[in-house]
Order: structure tokens, then sequence, then C-alpha cells
């Protein structure tokens, strides 16, 4: 919004996911209040704003992980590629839209193959041939293909953190997403492991939308496109990542991003 | 409203960046007062002090880049703070060249002082000396006050001393052909008037940074003149004549003013810095 209230938004370039005023609740309390935003493909956006404000719960429910939780809901549609999700078979929704979370959690009785191929299994891949290829290609575009090769077989939970990340992507990959959502996906890891991450970010846009949560301001102008400001469950302001870290228009988002409340 | 966080560090940072801001800013219009007056009572005193204030500007400079690195690399501001760290940097640069072209002055001044020829009348140079001066005192005072207003229309003053600087130009071309004035004199008036319109030029980077400071509006382009668009008018046979530049990039400002930097005086004054 501009000091007059009026939403700030750019005009999307090829919107791969469009938000139509969505609200999402907790019991009776609710955390997402009618917002709206389009998320274009190949392409980065950050979502920014400060604990409590509704990141992690808006991109909860872009592939429905939301409504897992007791007594949570949410209404207003999430189109994906013109497809309503709320319309769609939420397992389907999940593999089509993917989700790295904040604490890598591969899973801890399989090897480092098995949790990538973990994903294409549920859904049904069965052909080992066409399992070991995937696997490669994800554990490649997670670029972790050389840091692992030799010991698939290990543990997944042998890694270090910032492999293990990197490995919940590479599973996140396996079933070939077309949008990856990432909550706060290096808020645990060293600053190498950091860049490693954001780097793969760098390369996974070429083929996918990517939404990253992050409360760390330098993470989002170094790695988005776009950049959108929530406060208190609304769309404060949304734009060029640049032109929101120069030069905002609202007030509100210059005193977040400069650190002058949180 | 969410509860309000001072950045104690970062804004002390930034208030000893103002403070060093202002300080160079105010040694600098002294160093031009200093230089000007220097000329027009033939004080060679004067002028060696002119060379003092341009070292204490430059010590200041660097102290300024030095703190604008530290607050990038400690805070990594955004917004409006990245601004005015970035406007302080540039800003400070276009000072330090004020600064050069004071201590330019002094240098020619002292020069002049050697020549047996009754002085020319000054009272042009001197004028625009004060508009000069007047304006970086503005553009200056608008980043203190973080207020774009005022400088918006530095461009009419900067138009102003234009106009001053081809009469001026015209006046010393009439002397020469007349004989009235003497070319190693003239020569060196001709070098004054140009550092001086050089100073105001900064004074117009100062407030187009301002500008961006504020509104975060870039600095407005400048299109370059090019040879006989000058506008120089009066100098029978002189042609292209030199023309008055117009404030530009800041990475060449300092262009106008660095021939003088290989004067005589130069080695007897001691060089503040390497180009």
């Amino acid at each position: 919004m501009d000091e007059s209230g009026t939403l700030v938004a750019s005009p999307p370039r090829s919107a791969k996911l469009q938000v139509e005023g969505l609200s999402a609740y907790y019991g009776s309390k609710q955390v997402i209040q009618d917002l709206s935003i389009d998320f274009d493909d190949k392409s980065v956006t950050a979502i920014i704003g400060p604990s409590g404000c509704g990141k992690s719960t808006f991109i909860r429910c872009l592939n429905r992980i939301h409504e897992t939780v007791p007594r949570a809901r949410a209404t207003g549609r999430v189109l994906l590629d013109g497809e309503d999700v709320y319309t769609i078979d939420p397992v389907r929704v999940r593999r089509r839209v993917g989700m790295v979370f904040q604490k890598p959690n591969p899973f801890p009785t399989m090897s480092i193959y098995g949790n990538v191929a973990s994903g294409l299994r549920l859904n049904g891949v069965r052909k080992p041939a066409l399992v070991q290829e995937r696997v490669i290609r994800s554990l490649k575009q997670a670029a972790m293909w050389d840091e692992v090769k030799e010991h698939l077989d290990a543990p997944g939970v042998s890694l270090s953190g910032g492999q293990q990340q990197r490995l919940c992507i590479a599973r996140a990959l396996a079933v070939e997403p077309e949008v990856l959502l990432m909550d706060e996906p290096c808020s645990a890891l060293d600053p190498i492991a950091t860049s490693k991450i954001e780097d793969l970010i760098f390369d996974l846009k070429r083929d996918y939308a990517v939404i990253i949560v992050t409360h760390n301001m330098q993470q989002a102008a170094r790695v988005a496109d776009k950049t959108a400001f929530l406060y208190l469950g609304k769309l404060i302001e949304y734009g060029d990542t640049k032109e929101i870290f120069e030069r905002p228009k609202v007030k509100l988002t210059e005193s977040y991003i400069t650190g002058r409340f949180g | 409203m969410p509860e309000r966080v001072e950045r104690k560090a970062f804004g002390e940072g930034l208030v000893q960046l103002n403070q060093h801001t202002v300080e160079m800013a105010g040694l600098a219009q002294r160093a031009v007062r200093m230089a000007v007056d220097s000329l027009v009572h033939r004080n060679d005193d004067r002028a060696k002090e002119v060379f003092l204030l341009d070292r204490e500007i430059y010590r200041l400079q660097r102290a300024v880049e030095g703190e604008c690195t530290d607050l990038i690399a400690l805070f990594a501001p955004v917004a409006r703070d990245l601004r005015t760290v970035m406007t302080v940097l540039k800003i400070s640069t276009d000072i330090d060249r004020i600064g050069r072209g004071a201590r330019n002055i002094a240098e020619v001044s002292l020069e002049l002082s050697q020549v047996k020829q009754k002085s020319p009348k000054l009272d042009k140079i001197s004028r625009n000396a004060d508009l000069a001066i007047h304006m970086v005192d503005q553009s200056v005072r608008a980043f203190v006050e973080g207020n774009d207003r005022t400088v918006r229309e530095m461009g009419r003053f900067d138009d102003e001393v234009d106009t001053l600087y081809r009469e001026i130009f015209s006046d010393v071309l009439a002397g020469l052909n007349d004989r009235t004035i003497k070319p190693e004199v003239g020569v060196r008036l001709i070098l004054i008037n140009r550092h001086i319109e050089r100073i105001a030029d900064h004074a117009v980077n100062i407030a187009n940074r301002v500008v961006y400071l504020v509104s975060g509006e870039a600095p407005p382009p400048v299109s370059r003149m090019v040879n006989g668009e000058s506008g120089l008018t009066g100098a029978p046979g002189l042609a292209p004549a030199p023309p008055p530049s117009e404030p530009r990039a800041d990475a060449e400002a300092g262009s106008g003013a660095a021939p003088a930097d290989d004067s005589p005086s130069k080695a007897a004054t001691g060089d503040r810095k390497p180009e």
C-alpha cells in the first residue's frame, strides 16, 4: 500500500501462481487477511515481515499444508496456472508445489538415495532406472551430487546441516514440482552452507517459481527478483527487490527493512 | 503502530558522518572565500592558508570514506539509510573537489602576485565566487536538513554563474586583445574563472544527490555539450571557445580542476594527495 492505503503491486510478467483474496485462520483467529498477489514463473520472490505476521502460514496455504493443522482453514483462491489448488487433490497440489522447511528434515531411517527417491515412490514411480535417473538429476540440481555420489547408501542424517538441507531440496525437486516454497531454508545454517543454498536458489529460478520466506533482509535482497512485505497478515508492499530495498514507497516497509521495528 | 527500535550504533555512525560532512563543507567554503580574497587583496599568506585547509578537507574526506565503508560492511544499510551513506560518499568527493578548486585558485593567486602589473578589476570574479559559495552553502544545508525543496532550483543559480563566467571570459579576452591585460595575467584569470565555475558545478552535484537522498529519484542525466554549443560570445578569433562545463557524472567531476595541479607552485606548497 502507498501512503494513501492503496496496494502497491508490480504487474506480473507471467504469473505462475495467483492468489486472490486469501484469508487464513487458526480456529477463530484470522492470521492472513484478504491477501492478493501474483507470483512470476521462473523467478524468485521473497516474503519478508516481522515474526508472527503470517509469512509461513501464507506459503503453507499455497500448497494446502496449512489445512493439515487442526482447526486451521483458508478461504479465497490460489490459482496455479489458472487452476484453483483448492479444487485439486491436495496430494497432487503438493507434488506440483514443493516445500522445503526451516529445519532440514531428512527421513532418519533412510539413506541419501532413499530420501530423494521417497517422493517418487510415493507418487507411484516404480521403475528402478527411472527412479535412479531422477535421483541423480535431483542431486545434481541441488548441487550436491559430487559430494555424495560415492556414498549414496549412507544415512541422510549423517550429512552436515547444509548438506541435509540440500538433500531436502533434492527430495522436493525429484517429483518435478512447478513451484518451490522455501520457509527460512537457511536459518539453521552457517554462512558457507547459506551461500550454497543461495547459489542453488539462483540456479533453480531458471526452471521454477521459487517463493522464499526469510527473516534475513540481506538474503532477500541477494536472492529475490521481487519482494513482498507482510505485516499483521496483510500485504503492505510488493515490488522489484531493488526498488523495495533502495526506495520503498511505504513508510512501514522502510521502517521494517531498516530495522527500526521488528 | 509497531514498537520502534533504535539502531544506536548505526545512528551514532550516521551522526558522525553528518558532522564530518558539515565540517568538510564549512572548511571548503572558507577555503574558496580565502582563495578569492588572496587574489583580490594580493595576500600571499592567505593563499598559503588555503593549502592547509585543503589538506584538512582531504583528511576528512578519507575519514568519511572509511566511515561509509564501515557502515556498509557492518550494518548493510538499505532504503534511506543506504541512500544517506551513498550520498555522503558522493558529496564528500564533491566537497573535496571544491577544496581542491580553492587550492587551485590560491596557487594561481600566488603566481599572479609575482607578475608586475596593476591588477585588473576582479569584481565579477569575486561576485561569481560569492554565488558559488552560496550554492555550496545551500546544497549542504539541504543535506543537513534532509530537505530537497530548496536545492531543486539550484540550476537557476548555476545559470547565473555560467552567465558571469561567460562575461568574465569575454572581458579577459577583450583585455588581451587591447593589451590592457598581459597574457600571463589573462590566462591565469581564465583559469580562476574556470575553477569557480567548476565549484558551482560541484554544488549542483551535491544538490542532485540531496534530491536522490530525500526522494530516491536518480540524479538527472546531463547532456554533454559539444564544441561550438557553449554559447560563449564576444570572443573574436577564438573558436571553439572552452565551454562552461555542466554538472556531470561525478567520476569526471575533478577533471576540470586537474590542470592546475601541474602548476609550479605545487612543489612549493607540497602535494596533498595522489590523483
